[in-house]
């Protein structure tokens, strides 16, 4: 009598790579390279990038810049007409304050030298300005400028020391200072030249 | 052909690298974050607004969907406001009057967004059937009295969220989806210009919610989404997003450029809103509100819109509050949801007109309503 056949066994399936699982890795690893290259992008170009501080004030001046049918000027002048005689006060102190370089500035923006109280010692150069480049009033010293050849530009891109020749507004569309850039007396309708809204459509040098 | 071994090996190592990576980037933004808004406006003696509760006058109250209102837009020059509702119907109204000019029913009622055509003659609409149809409003109304399609924009594998068109330009239109993806249109054939995202890399990771185009440079557009991001998108440049900015901490349901074109605004189911700055990707402000005295989860944000100054942000939430923020002082100045004549419900949408006199919000009470400041009412006086 033949033996009987062993029952057949089913087999194990072949041994093979898993191609969809392979794929989908392969994909994915692909995705994190990609990444990595533009994280390494954006890490380069952080380094040029400024503070949020410049972005902050870029922000502050914009909405005080332009009007808004929202706001009336009495739904901030009630709180601003408090506020202004809280920071009288605060400029007055501070003109009389230890500090000489605290210097006091109008609400108009950039005041001439001769404004800043002539108890400081030491006086202020000749050719020196306080800018309130807010807009509002301010006080806050901007910048001495003291060289006999600076003069001080406000607007703009903020309050800086500029040579005659040199660029007088920031950003924003302001032109060059030489030659023949008008005067703050000829910014025609401006309160004051060194108010933004001047500077930003025509030059001005702030005496 | 590398192995499978090979391949998990270089994906725990790449895996590392970038989360090392953007450890060190978040790192250096924090580095930069030396200030925000609020505390820079502060220092600089910035006045607060003031606001009595009755300065902002519901001047109308638009009534006629019979469902929830999903998403409302004000045309660019006149006074009329499109709305898309539940109830499968796109109304257009004369804001000054409160008529309706136009009661358009939808082939599809699971609308979810609408837009006007820069030059008011036609509206778009999106939503769950993954596409957006157009509308011409001079159309003539068929026999039953339904207004014709005159385009789909067809392409969409996800249900459209939103939808804009490219300001001054009648043709072009950007929608975002569910799919992950935007998509930039050409209206008149209908076809896709251009796909954010998707396939291609640094696109979202989940449904784009908002869609919002710069008007001081329309080439630039930012979308937010469920993956809790919003990207910068160039629109001739598709393959991948210029920027992207994290920060929230859930859906970002609304973005929305601020008026300088160089900042622009979020709300998400966070419960914030904030402020970002389009070209360093710094985040200048958070908006957040105080939670509630039983410490429930802070409500989501559904829409926002700034006024034409950028100095307020009115904030629509999910449990019907509408936040006016001073966004320079990071306050709260009013609150539109607790005035007398309010919305009963969530408020869904959010829109200022062009000018920046009048804001319109709908919300799921089925109603829109018109606010002015009530110093200025003209033209809202006249009717």
């Amino acid at each position: 009598m033949a033996a009987m056949a062993a029952a057949p066994r089913p087999k194990s399936p072949p041994a093979s790579p898993d191609p969809c699982g392979r794929h989908r890795l392969q994909l994915a690893v692909d995705a994190l390279h990609r990444e990595i290259g533009f994280l390494e992008g954006e890490i380069s170009a952080i380094e040029g990038v400024h503070a949020a501080s410049r972005c902050c004030k870029e922000v502050d001046e914009f909405v005080g810049r332009n009007p808004d049918p929202f706001i009336t000027i009495q739904s901030e002048k009630r709180s601003n007409d408090q506020s202004q005689q809280f920071l009288k006060k605060i400029r007055a102190k501070s003109c009389l304050s230890y500090l000489s370089w605290i210097c006091c500035c109008g609400a108009g923006g950039c005041s001439p030298f001769h404004q800043v109280k002539t108890t400081m010692r030491p006086p202020p150069a000749k050719n020196s300005c306080c800018c309130s480049c807010s807009g509002g009033g301010g006080v806050q010293l901007r910048k001495l400028c003291s060289s006999s050849s600076c003069f001080c530009c406000c607007g703009c891109g903020g309050c800086q020391c500029r040579v005659a020749s040199a660029g007088c507004c920031g950003g924003g569309g302001c032109c060059g200072c030489g030659g023949g850039c008008p005067r703050c007396s000829s910014c025609g309708g401006c309160p004051s030249c060194c108010s933004d809204a001047c500077c930003a459509r025509r030059c001005c040098l702030c005496l | 052909m590398a192995s499978v071994a090979d391949l998990k090996e270089k994906h725990a190592a790449a895996t590392a690298s970038v989360n090392s990576l953007r450890e060190r980037l978040r790192q250096r933004r924090e580095m930069l974050l030396d200030t925000d808004v609020a505390r820079y406006s502060k220092v600089q003696g910035r006045a607060p607004v003031s606001f009595n509760p009755t300065d902002l006058v519901c001047c109308r109250t638009l009534q006629g969907h019979s469902g929830k209102v999903y998403s409302l837009d004000w045309t660019p020059e006149k006074n009329w406001i499109v709305s898309a509702s539940q109830d499968g119907r796109l109304i257009v109204w004369n804001a000054l009057t409160s008529q309706k000019t136009h009661a358009i029913k939808l082939h599809c009622p699971w609308v979810m967004t609408c837009a006007f055509a820069p030059n008011g003659q036609s509206v778009a609409c999106g939503g769950l059937d993954s596409a957006c149809s157009i509308f011409n409003l001079n159309s003539q109304a068929d026999r039953d009295g339904n207004m014709p399609v005159s385009r789909i924009l067809t392409g969409h594998k996800g249900y459209v969220s939103s939808c804009q068109y490219v300001p001054d330009q009648e043709t072009r239109l950007i929608t975002s989806s569910g799919d992950q993806t935007c998509v930039l249109w050409d209206v008149t054939t209908g076809q896709r210009i251009s796909i954010f995202g998707g396939e291609f890399p640094s696109g979202h990771t989940a449904d784009v919610q908002s869609v919002s185009i710069n008007s001081s440079n329309t080439n630039m557009f930012v979308s937010g989404s469920c993956d809790a991001t919003v990207r910068l998108w160039d629109i001739r440049i598709a393959s991948r997003a210029v920027r992207t900015y994290h920060g929230h901490e859930g859906d970002v349901n609304s973005v929305k450029f601020f008026p300088d074109g160089h900042r622009f605004g979020t709300g998400s189911e966070d419960g914030t809103c904030r402020l970002f700055d389009m070209r360093t990707g710094h985040q200048l402000q958070v908006y957040s509100r105080e939670p509630d005295r039983n410490d429930n989860e802070l409500p989501a944000v559904t829409s926002i819109a700034f006024s034409i100054s950028g100095r307020l942000l009115f904030a629509g939430y999910s449990n019907g509050d509408c936040y006016v923020w001073d966004t320079l002082l990071a306050e709260v100045v009013l609150n539109l949801g607790n005035l007398q004549n309010s919305h009963d419900g969530r408020i869904s949408c959010l829109g200022m007109s062009s000018d920046g006199s009048a804001l319109c919000t709908g919300s799921w009470d089925k109603n829109l309503k018109v606010r002015t400041f009530k110093k200025r009412l003209f033209p809202f006086t006249t009717s």
